[in-house]
């Protein structure tokens, strides 16, 4: 699940970083100044909150999607019927590993979303805007209860993610046409998920004054 | 029939399975999107007292940028997987070879169809979703930050220029443009039977993912 997902997160979330920087770029033009000024509370927002939940949203695309498609091919071809009558519990035994690895692989891929956004941001400061690029990944604003939100909203999605899209899969009945709908409903369901899990936890550790 | 009306009907068709079956799932997401800007945005109103400007910065951050992109992911995986899906089947029953045999174009009667339906699908629900987001946005500020909705709406129409809603809508057309592409493509290729749906299906998502960020970065640079 991780390996596949890894260059798809890295990627992705190096060009999240870049866009993040065009916005804060036309904003200090407007009103702060200085882009580097908008770098830590940048830095802060990406570990609270667009590390964790765009990694999840690219898991959902690539690893959700594969879990229905893989598990919804095993059921229309009646091998998870062949599972199930040799005394297997194919929860145990085909969503639980999932699960599992679900969640720590999203744990470590929010990690490098976040080195490749905020990296990414940093070199597109410095180099197109000749700004401080170190202030992206500045942690003056950045505390422990900001690291703690980002690693539950990372852990809950991991853990939602392939339970979702599994349940989708197994679900399928019919020919193939079947594996198509139980992708569709385990990257809608599991991406619906994952903002849901970033809006539950973002007011539960909001900062109150 | 022409093939010109079979290609407006099928158009309207895809339309209405690919688009209108999307509207509760697009309108979910974007009011979540909404009520984390808002929440997001907390801790900078409480800092500053920000509060009159809320209704701006959550509306230049959805309008622009997260709910166009969010919206496009959703859709990604709601619209483009389905579509991919529905070409893969269609061709590994060989039922596109069959048009072709019978001298109809695939193109014309099958795939462009599609293609207009799915832009025109995700221009719709930008829209629509740009609603969602702001109404959960000022619900959620009035509910957590104490910021009357009045206020936020105000500071919302007054510092917001229509190019900031614009921007969102070209955003969108662009990702439909990019997500009928992709999945297309890849149901269009596809070899073998469940397994090769399954792989169509999930390449179109992770691709139009990949095409979506990249996209609205250059956008981000060219729009602003």
């Amino acid at each position: 699940m991780g390996n596949r997902s890894l260059l798809l997160v890295a990627a992705c979330m190096a060009f999240f970083g870049m866009m993040m920087v065009e916005h804060a770029h036309y904003q200090a033009t407007r009103v702060v100044g200085e882009l580097s000024r908008v770098g830590p509370m940048m830095f802060q927002l990406l570990v609270r909150e667009f590390a964790p939940t765009f990694t999840a949203l690219l898991v959902v695309a690539r690893a959700g999607a594969g879990v229905a498609a893989e598990l919804s091919a095993m059921a229309v071809t009646e091998q998870v019927d062949a599972l199930r009558m040799s005394g297997v519990d194919e929860v145990e035994e085909l969503v639980a590993p999932r699960v599992l690895a679900g969640v720590l692989v999203t744990l470590a891929l929010s990690v490098v979303g976040l080195a490749a956004s905020a990296g990414a941001a940093a070199a597109a400061a410095t180099y197109l805007h000749s700004s401080d690029g170190a202030a992206f990944y500045d942690t003056r604003f950045t505390h422990t209860r900001d690291l703690l939100s980002g690693a539950l909203k990372a852990a809950l999605d991991g853990a939602l993610i392939p339970f979702l899209s599994a349940r989708a899969g197994l679900r399928a009945r019919g020919g193939s046409a079947a594996v198509g709908g139980a992708v569709t409903e385990a990257v809608v369901t599991a991406s619906l998920a994952v903002i849901a899990v970033d809006l539950v936890v973002g007011l539960a550790t909001m900062v109150r004054s | 029939m022409s093939t010109a009306t079979f290609c407006v009907r099928e158009g309207m068709r895809a339309g209405a399975e690919l688009g209108f079956d999307s509207l509760a799932v697009t309108l979910s997401a974007a009011a979540f999107i909404g009520g984390i800007m808002v929440v997001q945005a907390g801790p900078f109103v409480h800092l500053l007292g920000a509060g009159p400007v809320l209704g701006w910065a959550a509306g230049y951050t959805v309008l622009r940028e997260f709910g166009p992109l969010l919206v496009g992911l959703v859709f990604s995986g709601r619209v483009g997987a389905r579509n991919a899906a529905e070409l893969a089947v269609l061709r590994s029953s060989e039922q596109l070879d069959a048009l072709r045999a019978i001298g109809l174009s695939p193109f014309w009667l099958v795939v462009l169809p599609r293609v207009l339906a799915m832009i025109l699908a995700a221009a719709c629900l930008s829209v629509l979703g740009d609603l969602a987001a702001v109404l959960a946005g000022s619900v959620v500020g009035r509910a957590l930050l104490g910021v009357e909705v009045g206020t936020f709406i105000r500071s919302f129409s007054a510092l917001l220029h229509p190019m900031d809603f614009a921007a969102g809508v070209i955003k969108a057309v662009a990702f439909g443009v990019a997500i009928a592409s992709v999945s297309s493509y890849f149901g269009l290729t596809a070899e073998g039977g469940a397994q090769g749906v399954g792989r169509a299906a999930t390449r179109s998502v992770v691709w139009s993912a990949l095409t979506l960020l990249v996209i609205d970065y250059l956008l981000t640079g060219a729009l602003s």
